[in-house]
């Protein structure tokens, strides 16, 4: 199109983006696998290591 | 400083532009505009700075205005990309600037960010004490004030502004800072009183608001250190703009904020109001000082240093975080706790657990990249008009 823009079709579905939904999308990006009782036991003795006591569960 | 990109890095990107560009761009000739060279790799870039990582591993922000005309237009084109798009039918669309993002692995925890004189600079458009309405433009913002304000003044308001802009574009977030869709600049509205800020909609807990239905960002006077002396305002000095540094970080993220837990938004604003900053100067570098010292603070205030539940904290929906924090302050202020202490995590003690070993943890030998970034597929922009006309508000309580 003139100036270099670009039209979707009409039908181009949109993403997700229901409000429940869109931002836990990719959390699992953050878990990597991990349980979140994992994660919680990393984040208790990272922040052990940094000299902080930290109750996570 | 290097940074070991963790999990949280936050780049809410895909893929795109810079990263081919930066890899052509290693350790190269930089000249400023006196003909002095250096030897560095280009990092990143806003509109007002460049970040170049030094021979030795050193990472320094330079404003773009001390790069020589060729250097500069030589950064403009690695920041070029393509002309928006647009959806037919369904606005908006994904925009350039979005898409200038540096991949996850290549990005850089900065150390200092000092906010560029230029950005500083006021321009005074309109002013009409009369009608309570005078409107005054720093680079990125534009604030329509009740009262006149004196341009030393105003350019000690805009700093903190533009300063959390600045500090927001550098993280290695790869958050993109760009005005909402039809405005030229972020739009901030300053009330000489808080019935006045009040009357407008702002919440009566709160020190300033951010409203995404209409993207302004409401302030009193006092909230930003405004005092009158006489017949006319003076900003304090020693005022501590915490509260506004939170929520101008809500502001210059409000593209992304559709697409983000609440935990994650409050967590990132809570994060860039606990680095030490002082006079258009955040310590990025001095990260885990300022978890010290909120720590302390936070447990001075008889906050517990617990997340509780991990699982229910992370994956929280909206309507249950509003349902908690708008039970009392101090049930808004654990969420907020938590988040910021979650968003430490992952952004710092995360990932090949090497930072953990020491104090001095951003080193390049321990820059060891983790290209698993939180919401790296999340689009940048609201693309979607549907659920990004949701009006949300966020304040902050002045607990």
């Amino acid at each position: 199109m003139d100036g270099g823009r670009f039209s979707y079709p009409t039908n181009f579905p949109p993403p997700d983006m229901k409000a429940e939904t869109a931002p836990f999308k990719h959390l699992e990006i953050l878990l990597e696998g991990r349980s979140y009782s994992q994660i919680a036991q990393e984040m208790t003795a990272a922040y052990k290591d940094i000299g902080v006591k930290i109750s996570v569960n | 400083m290097s940074f070991r990109p963790s999990r949280i890095i936050l780049s809410m990107c895909c893929t795109i532009a810079l990263v081919e560009a930066a890899d052509e761009t290693v350790y190269r000739p930089w000249k400023d505009a006196q003909g002095r060279v250096i030897r560095a790799a280009f990092v990143s870039a806003t509109d007002e700075s460049v970040t170049l990582r030094m021979a030795d591993g050193k990472v320094h922000q330079l404003p773009l205005g001390r790069l020589c005309a060729e250097d500069k237009a030589f950064v403009k084109s690695l920041s070029g990309a393509p002309a928006p798009a647009t959806a037919q039918g369904a606005e908006p669309a994904v925009t350039a600037p979005a898409l200038n993002r540096i991949p996850v692995e290549k990005r850089t925890w900065p150390e200092n960010v000092v906010v560029p004189t230029k950005s500083i600079e006021i321009q005074v458009v309109e002013e009409n004490p009369a009608a309570r309405k005078c409107v005054y433009r720093s680079e990125g913002f534009e604030f329509t004030s009740q009262a006149k304000l004196a341009g030393s003044v105003m350019k000690e308001v805009a700093r903190t502004f533009e300063a959390t802009k600045s500090l927001v574009s550098s993280l290695p977030w790869g958050v993109v800072c760009r005005p909402p869709e039809g405005f030229e600049r972020y739009q901030a509205e300053l009330y000489e009183t808080r019935k006045d800020y009040i009357a407008a909609g702002g919440p009566e807990n709160s020190g300033g608001v951010y409203m995404s239905g209409d993207k302004i960002f409401r302030v009193p006077f006092p909230s930003i250190g405004l005092k009158l002396l006489g017949k006319t305002y003076a900003k304090d000095d020693n005022y501590d703009g915490g509260t506004l540094i939170h929520e101008i970080t809500h502001q210059v993220m409000d593209a992304y904020l559709t697409f983000l837990p609440v935990w994650v938004i409050e967590g990132t604003a809570e994060y860039t109001e606990m680095l030490p900053y002082n006079a258009g100067k955040f310590r990025a570098d001095a990260h885990q000082k300022g978890l010290r010292d909120h720590i302390t603070e936070m447990q001075k205030r008889g906050y517990a240093l617990e997340i509780g539940n991990l699982e229910e904290h992370l994956t929280m929906n909206r309507a249950t975080w509003a349902g908690i924090a708008n039970t009392t302050n101090r049930k808004m202020g654990e969420l907020y706790f938590r988040s910021v202490l979650a968003v430490y995590f992952f952004c710092h003690l995360d990932g090949d657990k090497k930072a953990r070993a020491s104090s001095n943890s951003w080193t390049p030998s321990m820059a060891t990249p983790n290209p698993c970034a939180l919401f790296s597929r999340i689009p940048a922009s609201s693309t979607w008009t549907a659920a990004a006309s949701a009006t949300r508000r966020t304040s902050r309580l002045r607990t």
